[in-house]
């Protein structure tokens, strides 16, 4: 990627445009963080997908509303919360649920480079569960995606404040949920 | 990255161990399929006013098609036998003249009309004949939690006109196809639910392209069952107050092009997972055990399951029934005279609903019928609270006892007047000082001579200078203080 900042800005350009061709491109170059992070949100892949397709033709419907071009990652993030909540809702429709490649074993976690404890995953995942999706969303958002506080806060729509308030309590949660998981 | 604390937590989770739990939970493979069939998901998805390719020739999801698989289960039309479960009757010849639940049916301009000009009677049932007009689906950003009745971009709308109305329209043009939406024009509404989505999959399995053959888009005429002035809109925010109170809220789609349909019902989610529910109960299960505290002639709209920590969301912020927050309970829609149990304090109105307990069939509670509990701010004593065959009414919550309480303690004994307007009172012992109290839904005083309590099943509970330790809970804005058994 030589392009950088600049070519990625015109890409979304063109797409707010209605060029099919660079919402593609976008498409092709956001589609492994957006299915990660509502991978993260949800803890399971059929979800993720259900979300990551809807956030993206969320955001190729409203693409045209987007004022500030340079903040479109942090917007797609938004969209793509708000999808993994309705994606959540809508679980209860699926009867039978997909049994993700990490759930097996063998999963490709080169990207990441060595893995830790297969358990701490599968504790997590555990734990995750037990927590409303916006606990879920603003615990990926800063331990997973590495956000500071403040862009968590801007791309939930919230202050910096609250971000905090709620991350703390969040966390808090997901504590107590993994003290139990160990138990 | 320097915002995090890195503090070891109890079981050592600590920053650095949970972002790596977190890339092993998310590390998988991105499904082969999704990036292409995301661009053609896309690509079908028009945008408002601008050009969009042409996918196929499928058309784009309209409002009620796209939303139908939300978290919910509307099984219309459950036709089945029972007096409490009879289907609406259709418009047939006559539409304009056709009953629902023996409720007159009303154009929208003519519903809009009486609500305007002040005939409907509180949160009266009403019925209202129009055309359901499709959407576009609408892309909503990210967005706190709001009041169930506001308007906002993700809030449930319902467009409902006088005249049948397409407004959305395709046109062909050189990179593929244009969209159109037109703004309704005549007398028209926009309905809410009363919860979830029930309404939304009864829709949309008639708008189905598989299931239905031209444009998903068509309107569809029926007949929906509703309320104005929903306990919720209390809940709305000051300057959306009015619109909230206004909001015509749908309890049924009683008919829908061409179908009758039976009581609605909706299935919810688990509050935290969304996990859908799993009642024991069926819609049959439901009335019947329902069926001896109804009024003969009263007849069953709709029906949600929904655990009770979330039935302030349909009964209202202020009206809560305690216990564990994850019991399953009913909450069901009744149209005709108020039920027979729990005996209220019923005021007039057309229609109510009551609650019940999934795992047990209990009745918990019920509220409508112009019914006012004792805890609302709207609540006032009755002024003549003797009633026929010797007993008084007592100031009442809808909700029977029987339930979880916190309990506050009380040092007092009953005291009574049949001349008082709250008719009993607690007398604190050593200062001899009055408290008002609230008792549960079916409680009634009588005096032989002196005051007696009787429960919602006539045995007497407390009698006239009984002591009382202990209360289910105080509420210092409004004073009253709420008891019921056991009062010790």
């Amino acid at each position: 990627m030589v392009n950088g900042a600049l070519a990625g800005r015109s890409l979304v350009d063109l797409a707010r445009s209605g060029d099919a061709a660079a919402f593609e491109l976008l498409v092709r170059s956001r589609m492994d963080a957006t299915y990660r992070l509502t991978f993260a949100i949800l803890g399971d892949g059929a979800d993720a997908a259900d979300a990551t397709q809807e956030a993206f033709v969320a955001a190729w419907r409203q693409l045209p509303s987007l004022r500030d071009l340079d903040r479109f990652d942090a917007w797609l993030q938004r969209v793509a919360v708000n999808a993994s909540r309705m994606t959540l809702r809508s679980r209860g429709r699926r009867r039978v649920r997909e049994i993700p490649m990490t759930e097996l074993g063998g999963a490709d976690e080169s990207a990441f480079g060595a893995a830790p404890a297969r358990s701490d995953a599968e504790a997590l995942r555990s734990a995750l569960r037990q927590l409303s999706l916006d606990k879920r969303a603003i615990l990926a958002l800063h331990h997973f995606e590495g956000r500071p506080v403040a862009e968590v806060a801007e791309i939930l729509g919230i202050p910096v404040g609250t971000a905090k308030s709620r991350l703390f309590k969040a966390r808090s949660e997901l504590d107590k949920a993994l003290r139990e998981e160990r138990r | 990255m320097n915002e995090r604390s890195g503090r070891p937590k109890d079981g050592g989770w600590d920053d650095d161990r949970l972002a790596a739990a977190y890339r092993s939970l998310a590390a998988g493979p991105v499904p082969a399929d999704l990036t292409r069939t995301t661009i053609a998901a896309a690509e079908a998805a028009p945008r408002v006013g601008r050009r969009w390719d042409w996918a196929g020739g499928a058309w784009p999801r309209p409002r009620f098609v796209a939303a139908g698989g939300l978290v919910a289960i509307a099984l219309a039309a459950i036709l089945i036998g029972g007096l409490a479960l009879r289907p609406a009757s259709g418009p047939g010849a006559n539409a304009s003249l056709a009953p629902a639940h023996g409720l007159a049916v009303r154009s929208v301009s003519g519903l809009l009309a009486a609500e305007a000009d002040g005939s409907i009677h509180g949160d009266d049932l009403l019925a209202v004949r129009g055309w359901i007009v499709q959407e576009l689906v609408p892309a909503c950003p990210y967005q706190e939690p709001r009041p169930a009745l506001e308007d906002t971009c993700t809030s449930r709308k319902i467009l409902v006109t006088e005249t049948a109305q397409t407004l959305v329209t395709f046109q062909p043009v050189a990179a593929g196809m244009s969209e159109t939406e037109l703004a309704p024009s005549g007398p028209h509404l926009f309905a809410r639910e009363l919860t979830g989505n029930y309404v939304d999959p009864v829709i949309s399995s008639v708008l189905d392209p598989g299931n239905s053959t031209g444009s998903p888009y068509r309107p569809l005429e029926a007949i929906l069952v509703g309320h104005f002035h929903d306990a919720r809109a209390a809940e709305c925010s000051a300057d959306q107050r009015a619109a909230c109170e206004a909001a015509f809220v749908v309890d049924q789609v009683a008919w829908l092009d061409g179908k009758s349909l039976g009581p609605n019902m909706w299935i919810g989610g688990e509050h935290d997972t969304g996990a859908l529910l799993t009642p024991r109960r069926d819609a049959s299960s439901v009335a019947a055990a329902l069926a001896s505290s109804l009024d003969p002639a009263d007849s069953i709209v709709s029906m949600s399951a929904v655990q009770r920590m979330d039935i302030t969301g349909i009964t209202g912020a202020g009206n809560f029934v305690p216990g564990n927050g994850e019991d399953i309970l009913w909450y069901v829609r009744v149209a005709g005279p108020p039920p027979r149990f729990p005996a209220l304090a019923w005021g007039t109105g057309n229609g109510g609903w009551m609650v019940l307990d999934d795992a047990s069939g209990r009745v918990l509670g019920a509220g409508g019928w112009g019914f006012v509990p004792a805890n609302s701010a709207s609540y006032s004593p009755s002024a003549a609270p003797s009633l026929a065959g010797g007993l008084y009414r007592l100031p009442t919550v809808g909700w029977l006892p029987g339930n979880l309480c916190a309990g506050v303690g009380l040092d007092a004994v009953l005291r009574g007047s049949p001349t008082d307007a709250r008719v009993a009172w607690l007398e604190n012992t050593g200062t001899n000082a009055r408290r008002d109290v609230t008792w549960p839904a079916g409680y009634h005083a009588r005096f032989t001579p002196n005051i007696e309590i009787l429960d919602e099943n006539g045995s007497v509970v407390l009698r006239d200078g009984d002591h009382v330790e202990g209360a289910c809970g105080y509420n210092p804005d409004t004073g009253w203080t709420y008891l019921e058994p056991p009062f010790k």
